[in-house]
């Protein structure tokens, strides 16, 4: 093994995990933020909101990743819509990410007992208070294990954005690999990258589990 | 203002149909202020669906819910009757508390933050008001040392009084009780019954859906018995109770005495 091919290379590289950390971070913030609100509208009252997003978890569970990437690098240009490659990755990533979130949240929304609902009502509690007051805290639980091993698919996927002229670790390490022919080093630090950004997102999950759970209960 | 002098609450030609079941077929009865009704009846007989129209968790299909003289539920728009909004109903869900069978406390609250919650958050009230009068109620129900507890540490009878001081933290006019000693234990419905009469002695309104024929029989000024959907017969509980008068209600009494 020759490891000049990776010092000699640590800047590239440190950058390409920047960008990894910024476009799969920015994801990962995005798509949580964005699937809250169409989980409540999938099951909630209002049918109209109902159909739109259960049409939108169709389509983004069901198309795949690369394409909708390719939609929003290539495909927004031709209505007018110019986006830079980092924009235009973290987006098409997002709605991809949002699709399979939607559900992880909404599982564990369905997960509080109605009888919970019920209580809220009869104490004269608003639909949005119900929510953020008792239904979401319980809710929050059953969702984070599903919902954080999700973030993890979709921190490797971020390399999909290679494909759109971002260089980010998987993009920038298959490049270095075909100029230097060292795939092996190469590899191995570019795996233990990914290592290290899913055991932070990992470690973050125990914390907030931790935090949220109730003496005597686990 | 409020009219003084009619009924608290009044409900008349209450109908409801839940999927193929028409669960209420007209049920007209009143609760006079500082009374105590029980509600009684064979299970599907309508009663829990009936609690939960008097407080419009459940809507009823037709008929009329007057609270202190007013129509609650629906309102006049445009000369049309049209069922009134969900946040239009809040206001009187605050004035008529309800207390379940199955407590349904917040699991992720303490039982003073469960008690605290409501008169915080939807009444707005000061945090610090709030929780010198929660204590207080916590004490009522006999439950001071038990504040700082979770719902899953407590017994169903601890729970079940929490869920009481919890429906009056809101300063009810009128309680709503769901048959709520039937989840309990034998040796646990006692403390909750004792609350509950401790409640009608000081001359709080209430409604009770249950088949604790002692409470009915001693604590309850009047009854009404139910059965297919309709007002079967209604009275003086001990009268009632001891010579009843439709087959129906007799062969109730000898089911639940036996």
């Amino acid at each position: 093994m020759n490891w000049s091919v990776v010092t000699d290379n640590a800047g590239l590289l440190l950058e390409a995990f920047g960008t990894t950390l910024w476009v799969a971070g920015a994801t990962i913030v995005l798509s949580v933020v964005l699937a809250f609100p169409l989980a409540v509208m999938r099951d909630g009252p209002i049918r109209s909101l109902r159909i739109v997003s259960a049409v939108f978890s169709w389509v983004m569970r069901a198309t795949p990743a690369l394409t909708l990437l390719f939609l929003t690098y290539f495909g927004l240009p031709q209505v007018g819509i110019y986006l830079a490659a980092v924009p235009a990755a973290i987006a098409g990533l997002t709605l991809s990410a949002t699709g399979y979130n939607m559900e992880y949240i909404r599982a564990g929304l369905r997960a509080v007992p109605s009888t919970q609902y019920e209580a809220a009502r009869a104490l004269g509690m608003p639909f949005p208070m119900i929510l953020r007051r008792v239904i979401v805290p319980q809710a929050i639980r059953t969702i984070m294990p599903p919902l954080t091993s999700n973030l993890t698919l979709v921190m490797k996927g971020s390399s999909l954005a290679g494909m759109v002229a971002v260089t980010e670790l998987t993009g920038a390490g298959m490049a270095l690999i075909s100029r230097t022919y060292q795939p092996f080093e190469i590899l191995i630090v570019i795996g233990l990258a990914y290592l290290m950004l899913n055991g932070v997102l990992i470690w973050l999950q125990h914390r907030v589990e931790n935090w949220l759970s109730l003496p005597g209960q686990g | 203002m409020s009219a003084t002098d009619g009924p608290l609450l009044e409900v008349a030609g209450l109908e409801k149909t839940l999927g193929a079941q028409h669960v209420l077929r007209g049920v007209d009865f009143a609760v006079n202020r500082g009374e105590v009704l029980a509600i009684i009846g064979a299970s599907g007989s309508g009663k829990s669906t009936l609690l939960r129209c008097l407080n419009l968790l459940i809507r009823p299909d037709n008929g009329r819910i007057l609270w202190q003289g007013r129509e609650v539920g629906w309102v006049q728009n445009a000369g049309k009757r049209m069922p009134a909004r969900e946040r239009d109903l809040l206001g009187y869900r605050t004035q008529i508390s309800m207390v379940f069978q199955s407590f349904n406390l917040f699991p992720h609250m303490t039982a003073l933050q469960n008690v605290m919650e409501a008169p915080v958050m939807v009444m707005k009230r000061p945090r610090d008001e709030v929780r010198a009068e929660a204590e207080a109620l916590l004490e009522k129900v006999r439950l001071s040392h038990r504040a700082s507890a979770y719902p899953h540490q407590m017994s169903g009878g601890e729970q079940q009084r929490v869920a009481i001081a919890r429906a009056l933290a809101m300063r009810p006019e009128a309680l709503l009780f769901d048959e709520v000693t039937s989840a309990l234990d034998p040796e646990l419905k006692g403390e909750v019954l004792s609350v509950m009469r401790d409640l009608a002695s000081e001359g709080m309104t209430m409604v009770s859906v249950s088949h604790e024929m002692g409470f009915v029989r001693n604590v309850a000024d009047r009854v009404v018995f139910m059965h297919k959907g309709r007002v079967c017969e209604a009275g003086d509980p001990k009268d009632v109770l001891a010579n009843p008068s439709t087959p129906e209600l007799q062969a109730f009494v000898r089911s639940v005495t036996d």
